[in-house]
């Protein structure tokens, strides 16, 4: 029992590293120098030229706050829901998902799912209420009717602590991956991504920030498509026949298209799903991407026109990784000394890419490899725009400058120096991080979020009895324990630090992390009995009357 | 009037109370839709996975267990489309009338 539990959790362990392309960072080590890949590098410099136009254009549009930290609410519903796509479908979990296909079978599908369900979650609790309460960051919607400095500081830390995390992802995975598909160096292409991102989030703000991730979630379900057509049409477009071909090929046999183990303890299932439904509903830069919309209308459309992409998405990638069993495994060329079944050419995150290569040669790969650089960009850029508005709208604008409040403009200066700031810091972490495996650090996003940002968020919308003091402590509460327990268990204690047993079981925190937030909260609000926590209930009517029907929301700005 | 004002008409406002019942009916309803089946697929994957690997008809390579999780996903998708499609044509109205009434 022992030894089968021990098992289980080093395949979950291993799940994370898949998912975060540090497969990649172990093959990219020195020794296997990858050639200059001409073609991928002219496609990407075609997107960074089209981008860099869209900035210069954005920039001539980005004049007052809101225009820089939420397009001026002017973004369609179907924009943003393309935009949204494209911040939430990152390179990591494109060519993750198909790689745990291509490992696992079904529990890479089953991996799908519970990163879809978070989006009707989104729309039904979030996405309305998030328009017509926020303005430029989640913590203005925490602090709406809690006034609290104290809560504005936790809110604005738990949405620093899960962006530093996921840039820290992103930009490690940026630099392997970059090395294995454009040959291009580590360190050069950290910098380079940095740079680019400081570029598009200076200079063109929300607005060059939505339409880069606009273009890249058109260009990677174009990219998926063509992809699942022409692996399809090897199988006569028959979905049945192409499993039937997996599972002959495949070590596992039929075993790859049930449940496999990854969610074997119930227990540990539970708390990975919680942390993805959730999760994402506490996802700084993607609760921020809901201000760019003029009204709740658009803001509903954006979840759907999101939910349909990634859905579909979700799918395609399933198929892709099927199809990669039968295509890519049987064929030497893109094993290490052509040995079938040994090490996959620049390790296990690469399948999807190998198959774009056998399907439509060097020019697909190229194609593809520059959609996936595209997508770093695009998604650090968001991230970036998260973190520099939490330092500069949350914590000095409303907590350091509370009794002078800065104006509009000074503010916008601010976010550029720390975009600044953080570009060069995401720089250095990235070469800092080069060859860790930082596959934790998702885990350790998503629940942080789940844990320190929803509760608050939440409560703050729908319980009238929230006090300040209460989110304030509850959400330190969530935070401190998912860090906490995340660093004692076995994808970190075990995995990365290298002790013998975790103290804390399971991968995931959220299904303790996440209530205990929620009781802190509770329990602190109900103890509070100061002039403020009077102030904060009784002041939660007029607040439903805004969440509901909009009523005083922000309004997009006229050009 | 001023929006304080408004804000404290419409809380009075039958309309406004008709509204919030009936969006929070269809949320909780459509919450506890996805929530359960999601979470079904995930309890069968735990508790027996061997009813996820029988084939879904005979002779076929594809499994029950691929079609409720694709079936999971299409759910989720008409969810999102069901309430984006209430809101639409009814929510909207209630709270533009709602407004305008208090003007």
């Amino acid at each position: 029992m022992n030894h089968k539990r021990s098992n289980r959790l080093l395949t979950l362990a291993s799940l994370l590293e898949l998912m975060t392309l540090s497969r990649a960072a172990h093959a990219a080590q020195p020794g296997e120098p990858q050639p200059l890949n001409m073609t991928a590098i002219g496609i990407f410099l075609v997107f960074v030229g089209i981008t860099l136009a869209i900035t210069w254009w954005a920039a001539k549009r980005t004049r007052t706050a809101k225009d820089f930290f939420s397009a001026g609410g002017g973004i369609s519903g179907l924009q943003n829901g393309l935009a949204v796509a494209g911040d939430y479908l990152s390179a990591a979990t494109m060519l993750g998902v198909v790689s745990l296909v291509y490992a696992r079978g079904y529990d890479g599908l089953l991996y799908c799912v519970g990163f879809f369900i978070g989006w009707p979650v989104m729309l039904l609790l979030m996405a309305e209420r998030v328009r017509n309460l926020g303005r430029y960051t989640f913590v203005d919607i925490v602090a709406y009717r809690l006034d609290h400095v104290g809560v504005r500081c936790m809110a604005a830390i738990g949405s620093l602590t899960v962006v530093f995390f996921y840039l820290i992802v992103q930009m490690v995975g940026a630099g392997e991956l970059v090395q294995l598909m454009f040959g291009i160096q580590y360190n050069y292409s950290v910098v380079l991504v940095g740079m680019l991102m400081i570029v598009y989030v200076t200079f063109g703000g929300m607005i060059a920030t939505t339409w880069v991730q606009l273009i890249k979630a058109v260009l990677i379900m174009l990219g998926a498509t063509l992809l699942v057509v022409l692996a399809l049409a090897r199988f006569d477009f028959n979905f049945d026949l192409l499993a039937a071909r997996a599972v002959q090929v495949h070590v596992n046999g039929p075993a790859i298209m049930g449940p496999g183990g990854l969610f074997a303890d119930p227990i540990s299932s539970l708390s990975l799903s919680l942390a993805t439904v959730f999760g994402l509903c506490g996802m700084p830069h993607i609760l921020m991407r809901f201000f760019t919309v003029p009204n709740a209308r658009e803001a509903r459309k954006s979840v759907l026109v999101a939910a349909s992409c990634i859905g579909y998405m979700f799918v395609v990638m399933f198929v892709i990784g099927l199809a990669s069993i039968v295509i890519v495994s049987t064929d030497g060329e893109f094993f290490e000394n052509g040995r079938i079944g040994g090490r996959l050419l620049g390790g296990g995150n690469m399948v999807a890419l190998h198959l774009a290569k056998a399907m439509g040669g060097n020019l697909f790969f190229g194609f593809l490899a520059a959609v996936m650089f595209a997508t770093i960009l695009a998604v650090v850029s968001g991230l970036a725009l998260a973190g520099a508005s939490a330092i500069s709208h949350d914590i000095y604008a409303n907590v350091l400058r509370r009794n002078m409040p800065p104006d509009g403009n000074t503010e916008v200066r601010l976010t550029r120096k720390v975009t600044i700031v953080i570009g060069i810091v995401a720089v250095l972490l990235g070469i800092t991080f080069r060859g860790q495996n930082v596959a934790f650090l998702v885990s350790l996003a998503f629940n942080v979020a789940a844990s320190a940002n929803f509760p608050p968020l939440f409560v703050s919308m729908y319980w009238r009895g929230t006090t300040g003091r209460g989110a304030m402590w509850g959400g330190f509460a969530g935070l401190v324990s998912s860090v906490g327990m995340v660093i004692l268990s076995p994808a970190v204690w075990k995995t990365v630090l290298g002790h013998e047993h975790a103290i804390f079981p399971y991968d995931h925190s959220a299904l303790f992390s996440m209530p205990l937030a929620f009781i802190v909260i509770y329990l602190v609000s109900k103890l509070d009995r100061s002039a403020a926590a009077q102030r904060a209930r009784s002041a939660f009517d007029l607040q439903v009357v805004r969440a509901e029907t909009g009523l005083g929301a922000e309004a997009a700005s006229q050009h | 009037m001023n929006s304080q004002d408004a804000a404290e008409h419409v809380l009075q406002h039958v309309l406004f109370k008709d509204l919030v019942t009936r969006r929070a009916r269809l949320v909780w309803s459509l919450m506890a839709i996805g929530l359960v089946s999601y979470f079904s697929l995930i309890a069968l994957v735990a508790y027996s996975p061997e009813v996820l690997r029988m084939p879904a008809e005979v002779g076929a390579a594809t499994t029950i267990g691929v079609v409720l999780a694709v079936a999971i996903l299409i759910l989720g998708w008409i969810i999102t489309w069901i309430y984006v499609h209430r809101a639409n044509s009814t929510f909207d109205l209630l709270s533009a009338q709602l407004i305008e009434e208090v003007k």
